[in-house]
């Protein structure tokens, strides 16, 4: 079954797929963003937390700098010891040597301070030692007062290290974890994209195989792709419908060649046993040939017809629809009235003159069509109408008879090739004429229209004027 | 006349020939477009027929490079495909005349005897006639036996395509082509009905019938004998 296939090869088709690459795109640009942000606070915070650090000790080292001028080395030795015990002073590590050896320190040794000036002494070990106990990670600022005595006094930064440490950690969890949902996410879309696919896929299959009737699921992942399911759609019914179209046109060609075929070879065999009377042969070679005649004249409209189907606009020059309408007019009058009917043009005004671009042939051949039609279909004694007017941009040929006319829901059929209403299928004709003239219409971007006469059959024929362009 | 025949479909050549000869004709055959091209620029022939699709060298180049050497001769194609564009193409290649298979052997001798006969425009007599009618296209005007008689501008036009055609058989295809433009076959009898009309205008009321139907080919304009 080619489903359980598709749901085995499901998760390997996963890691292949785009969505992953793209899920790894994505998770990668977000794991150095999340680094580079991440990187960005950090050098902020420290370069603050540094800062204020400075200030503090600045801060500090002013107030000492007073005791000393007031007090005098000895002075400011004996109140740091007083002070020693108090809490509030250990958040400092002094040292203090005056130039006649007297000497205070609660932890900071010389060698961790400059004679002038700030010195930041960075732990050798990886961790900082917790402090008091050890030597810690400082920041210490000193000054020789004028006397040469040394002040100095330093800061714990390990709050500063620890800061970057937490940072740091908190940005390797977090890229890790933003860098995991992206996977995850991209994961998660790309199954969804490949079921949702794969449904597709599957209609697509089916479709190939040969039902097509079916039409492609909508994808539901946002409006792009259901409207690329749609297109996809759209461009499916096309199909079927000019497969129908083909399937129909191939049994209109097999049904209405068969018949004249029949008929072909009926006179064959007639002439065949009448082969002794030269009259009789005579009558039946030209009822063959006229059966064969039937039979090309069936080929050269359905060649025409798919030349103008398949073929672009005429870039012909202007016609005059009167002219068109009185040579019509002219060569089928004598027919019509052998026929016992009547033949009335209603041409327009030649003040006014209508002029259409297009092919004169056709145009010319598809009014032929809809007059034969009117004189074959509209009943004994036809009384046929031919007019032309202006209505807007389009000059409309009208052709009109008095006969039986063709009812509503059949009107649409007729324009379709082969399309016979069973009560013509006895009467001349190959069933392409009103769908040449269709095409014809078409093909110079205008209408074919059949209404009721009240009685008998009205058609419209629109085309184009010259102005509409 | 003497002809050439230029068709690579060995059965529709022998049709075509042996029609020809039985009517008369002297006839050379080629069954490929290069033969038939080197036979049309060595002989001298009056008229051509040529198959539009042919190997070697196809219908159209044939006639576009006989044509290239000055060679007026007339030239009658034969196709498969007989689309309007089609034939303006073939015509614009400096062919004459244009059949469309499948064809009747009779339209065909037709139209090349219209295409042998066809004379300069330039020596074309102002008045025509044939036998008691007189006909004057310049001026507009038919008799018959010194009597006017009044035709409509489309009989006319009619009578005229027949009159300079005297003596020829007109094909309903070669009528409905020249005269109304037509290059697909009517379901209804238009020339008939035309023709009719004709006649009851230009016989009626006397002996002789001028315009004759030609059985299963079409009409003719004939002086009695």
């Amino acid at each position: 079954m080619p489903s359980a296939r598709l749901n085995n090869a499901r998760l390997p088709r996963l890691l292949s797929t785009a969505s992953l690459r793209l899920a790894l795109t994505f998770s990668l640009i977000f794991g150095v963003g999340a680094a580079l942000l991440v990187a960005g606070i950090d050098y902020g915070l420290f370069r603050f937390a540094e800062a204020e650090t400075r200030e503090d000790l600045t801060h500090q080292m002013n107030i000492m700098e007073g005791d000393a001028a007031r007090l005098g080395g000895g002075g400011l030795i004996a109140m740091l010891e007083a002070q020693s015990r108090n809490h509030e002073a250990r958040r400092y590590l002094f040292l203090v040597i005056t130039t006649d050896g007297q000497t205070f320190s609660n932890g900071l040794a010389r060698n961790a301070v400059n004679d002038e000036g700030f010195r930041h002494n960075l732990p050798n070990k990886p961790r900082p030692p917790r402090w008091p106990d050890q030597t810690p990670d400082l920041l210490v600022l000193s000054h020789t007062m004028p006397d040469g005595t040394l002040l100095a006094i330093g800061r714990d930064a390990k709050h500063l290290d620890e800061l970057r440490g937490g940072i740091r950690t908190f940005a390797l969890w977090s890229g890790l974890g933003v860098i995991a949902l992206a996977m995850l996410a991209g994961l998660a879309l790309g199954y969804q994209f490949l079921r949702r696919l794969g449904g597709m896929n599957r209609s697509v299959d089916r479709i190939i195989s040969g039902n097509t009737s079916e039409r492609l699921p909508a994808v539901g992942l946002g409006r792009e792709f259901d409207e690329l399911a749609a297109n996809l759609n759209r461009m499916l019914d096309r199909q079927e419908a000019t497969m129908e179209a083909l399937k129909s046109v191939s049994e209109g060609i097999a049904h209405d060649l068969r018949t004249p075929l029949g008929r072909l070879r009926n006179r064959l065999e007639e002439l065949e046993a009448d082969a002794g009377d030269p009259a009789r042969r005579q009558t039946g070679i030209d009822l063959a040939m006229q059966e064969i005649g039937q039979i090309t004249a069936l080929f050269d409209s359905l060649l025409a017809l798919s030349r103008l189907e398949s073929g672009q606009n005429p870039q012909g020059a202007p016609i005059d629809a009167r002219g068109l309408i009185e040579r019509v007019g002219e060569i089928y009058g004598p027919t019509v009235e052998d026929a016992g009917g009547t033949l009335r043009m209603h041409a327009p005004d030649a003040a006014l003159p209508i002029t259409v671009r297009g092919d004169e042939h056709l145009l010319m051949q598809a009014l032929s069509n809809l007059v034969e039609n009117a004189i074959v279909h509209g009943g004994d004694g036809p009384e046929i109408t031919l007019d032309a007017r202006q209505e807007g941009n389009y000059a409309v040929f009208v052709v009109a008879d008095r006969g039986p006319g063709v009812p509503p829901d059949e009107r649409e059929k007729v324009l379709r090739r082969f399309y016979r209403m069973d009560s013509s299928r006895s009467r001349p004709g190959s069933g392409l004429g009103l769908a040449m003239c269709a095409a014809v219409a078409n093909r110079h971007g205008g209408t074919l229209t059949l209404s009721d006469n009240e009685p008998g059959l009205k058609v419209e024929l629109k085309i184009p004027t010259t102005h509409a362009d | 006349m003497k002809v050439l025949v230029v068709e690579d479909d060995p059965r529709t050549r022998d049709f075509v020939a042996g029609g020809l000869r039985q009517a008369g004709h002297t006839v050379d055959e080629a069954e490929s477009g290069s033969a038939g091209l080197d036979l049309a620029l060595v002989e001298k022939y009056d008229a051509l027929i040529v198959d539009r699709m042919l190997p070697g060298c196809p219908g159209l180049d044939l006639i576009r490079t006989v044509r290239a050497q000055g060679i007026e001769t007339p030239c009658l194609m034969l196709t498969a495909v007989g689309a309007v564009e089609d034939r303006v193409e073939g015509l614009n290649a400096g062919a004459d005349d244009y059949l469309v298979k499948p064809f009747a052997f009779s339209e065909l001798l037709a139209r090349l005897q219209a295409l042998g006969r066809r004379p300069p425009l330039a020596q074309q007599p102002d008045c025509l006639r044939v036998g008691d009618l007189e006909m004057d296209p310049a001026a507009h005007s038919v008799s018959r036996g010194g009597k006017p008689i009044d035709l409509t501008s489309h009989e006319f036009r009619l009578l005229e395509y027949l009159v300079r055609r005297a003596g020829q058989v007109v094909t309903r295809t070669m009528l409905l082509e020249a005269l109304w433009g037509f290059h697909f076959d009517p379901r209804t009898n238009i020339v008939d009905a035309h023709i009719s009309r004709l006649r009851a205008k230009i016989d009626r009321g006397f002996d002789v019938e001028l315009i004759r139907t030609v059985r299963g080919v079409g009409y003719a304009i004939r002086a009695p004998q």
